[in-house]
């Protein structure tokens, strides 16, 4: 018996998720992590990385679930890298491991492990530490380049059990591979409360009709969703009187966006909430005055301003970057700089190439190498402009390949987009320019 | 400068340039009852919303020549709803492009 199923069997009588119109009872999640637990078993883990197709659903649940507990090292992928055979290169090649991949429609029972898969050492000494490890990626310092971070779920459970319930039903808003969707999953689970998904977590009256169908209290979110969902006009066309507490993170937030907020919703408690892959979601105090400013708290996780950028120690320390040079642990160095009042910190983020849209975060140079699938383009250049309604909004500068039809091209750009990319992906601007691109980031350009 | 102008010269091209070329917008027949931002019927959702919003902003730069940009300020503390149809946001736009010139 591990502590995920421990922790499961506690909550049997409790409702756990809701998914489109589906319920699923904890006892329903227990059971089938418990058979998929006894399954892979049999196969005897001999080494490697398993990487899951990552979506908000109870399948791709349950396998995370059963490889925490087994002491399988895992990691989550969106469906576009997933299904990427330069990035699954990548992605071997960085984290030093085999891989065996899972689409969300695989039965993981089938999972046959290598006896010759290689496995990183950190993850090796990890496992024998009786650690249960996982991998985030996060951004990279620049270019097309990402940290891999190997985490210990164990100490999630530890904080969780430290800071204790204090929420009944929440949203996963945040994608599951990332640290703020595996949190959440894992706080929902250790606390027996509910969790609600939905297909299109950008849509403001979806989410709006899921948080007052399904009762939640606790909405996590980021501030641009939180613009759009003022924008919209679905706050005040929803009873969202189940709602106690926002918490927003991810991004910087504005004070106009708070202001908002308290004026649309006087009643909620406004969380801001703070973190990165490295060192998981912070505990933090949130000015209600002001709620676009926080103190982290301390006595879970002390910080300190040096220098204007924000140092922490935090309950849930990477185990160590899999592919980067690790720096000492004690006070992470977080790169994000903040203006101090008083006890309270403004967060105001960090410059660099990394777009953020709505809380999604990725290069430049990502977009690029998927644009430069279409033949019509011979290169092209991505550019982040601040947005005061996304964070982040992108610029496609494309230079085609001779003889093509300008006009055409805007109507296949728009296909390619839509049939080709994750929504938040799809540039907002795309300009064609009469000229080869100057500033290009690719090695090899389509000769015209 | 009155509301229909905007429509005419800023609106109206807009919307067609929208559904020619961000992705995800669906072709506009009709300017009757059209919802554009924040209702289950909108031609707009929340990630194509800013697409819309730089096409304006090139659009009255084209047409007036001044220079608009949006706030975080003017989209959220209103109760206007400046984007949800076309007669808000004529008036939105009105307001800011009179106060530009």
């Amino acid at each position: 018996m591990n502590l995920v199923q421990d922790v499961l069997k506690k909550h049997f009588d409790n409702n756990f998720l809701v998914q489109g119109s589906l319920l699923y009872t904890y006892k329903e999640l227990g059971l089938a992590v418990d058979l998929l637990c006894v399954e892979i078993t049999k196969k005897h883990y001999m080494g490697g990385v398993v990487a899951l197709e990552s979506e908000n659903c109870f399948s791709c649940y349950v396998k995370l679930l059963a490889l925490l507990n087994s002491n399988i090292p895992f990691m989550l992928l969106p469906s576009y890298q997933f299904n990427d055979h330069t990035y699954r290169k990548l992605l071997e090649t960085e984290i030093k491991s085999s891989v065996i991949y899972f689409s969300k429609v695989e039965n993981l029972a089938e999972i046959n492990f290598d006896p010759k898969a290689k496995t990183h050492n950190e993850i090796s000494t990890a496992l024998k530490r009786g650690d249960q490890p996982f991998i985030v990626r996060t951004s990279g310092t620049s270019g097309f380049k990402y940290k891999f971070i190997l985490h210990n779920a164990s100490l999630f459970f530890n904080k969780f059990a430290k800071v204790g319930a204090h929420f009944k039903i929440t949203f996963a808003f945040s994608p599951l591979e990332s640290i703020a969707g595996i949190e959440t999953l894992l706080e929902t689970v250790f606390n027996g409360a509910g969790l609600v998904t939905a297909v299109d977590s950008f849509n403001p009256h979806d989410i709006a009709t899921l948080i007052s169908q399904n009762a939640v209290d606790y909405f996590q979110t980021t501030p641009s969703f939180l613009n759009l969902f003022l924008l919209s006009g679905q706050i005040q066309k929803h009873n969202l009187s189940s709602l106690k507490k926002i918490a927003y993170g991810s991004e910087p937030v504005m004070p106009a966006t708070t202001a908002a907020l308290k004026k649309a919703l006087p009643e909620v408690i406004l969380m801001h909430t703070y973190g990165m892959s490295e060192i998981g979601i912070l505990k933090t105090e949130t000015n209600q005055d002001e709620p676009f400013k926080l103190k982290i708290n301390s006595t879970f996780n002390p910080s300190r301003i040096i220098n204007g950028l924000i140092e922490v120690q935090s309950l849930t320390p990477m185990i160590a970057y899999l592919n980067y040079e690790n720096q000492s642990l004690d006070w992470f160095k977080t790169g994000d700089a903040a203006q101090e009042f008083g006890d309270y910190i403004q967060v105001l983020g960090r410059e660099g190439d990394l777009i953020n849209i709505a809380g999604r975060k990725f290069f430049p140079a990502e977009l690029e190498e998927l644009l430069m699938q279409m033949p019509q383009i011979s290169d092209v250049s991505i550019i982040k402009e601040a947005n005061p309604v996304l964070g982040s909004a992108i610029t496609a500068k494309v230079f085609l390949v001779s003889d093509v039809d300008q006009d055409l091209f805007k109507i296949n750009f728009k296909s390619f987009c839509e049939e080709s990319l994750p929504r938040y992906m799809h540039p907002q601007r795309l300009i064609i320019s009469d000229l080869p691109l100057s500033n290009s980031r690719h090695k090899k350009v389509r000769s015209v | 400068m009155t509301t229909d102008l905007i429509i005419e010269k800023i609106i109206a091209p807009c919307l067609k340039k929208a559904s020619l070329g961000i992705p995800n917008v669906s072709e506009i027949k009709s300017f009757d009852g059209l919802i554009l931002y924040g209702e289950e019927s909108a031609v707009l959702d929340s990630l194509n919303l800013v697409g819309f919003i730089f096409l304006i902003e090139e659009q009255i730069q084209a047409t007036f020549g001044v220079d608009i940009k949006f706030s975080a300020e003017d989209i959220l503390n209103t109760d206007a709803r400046p984007f949800l149809n076309i007669k808000n946001l004529s008036l939105f736009l009105l307001h800011k492009v009179s106060a530009a010139k």
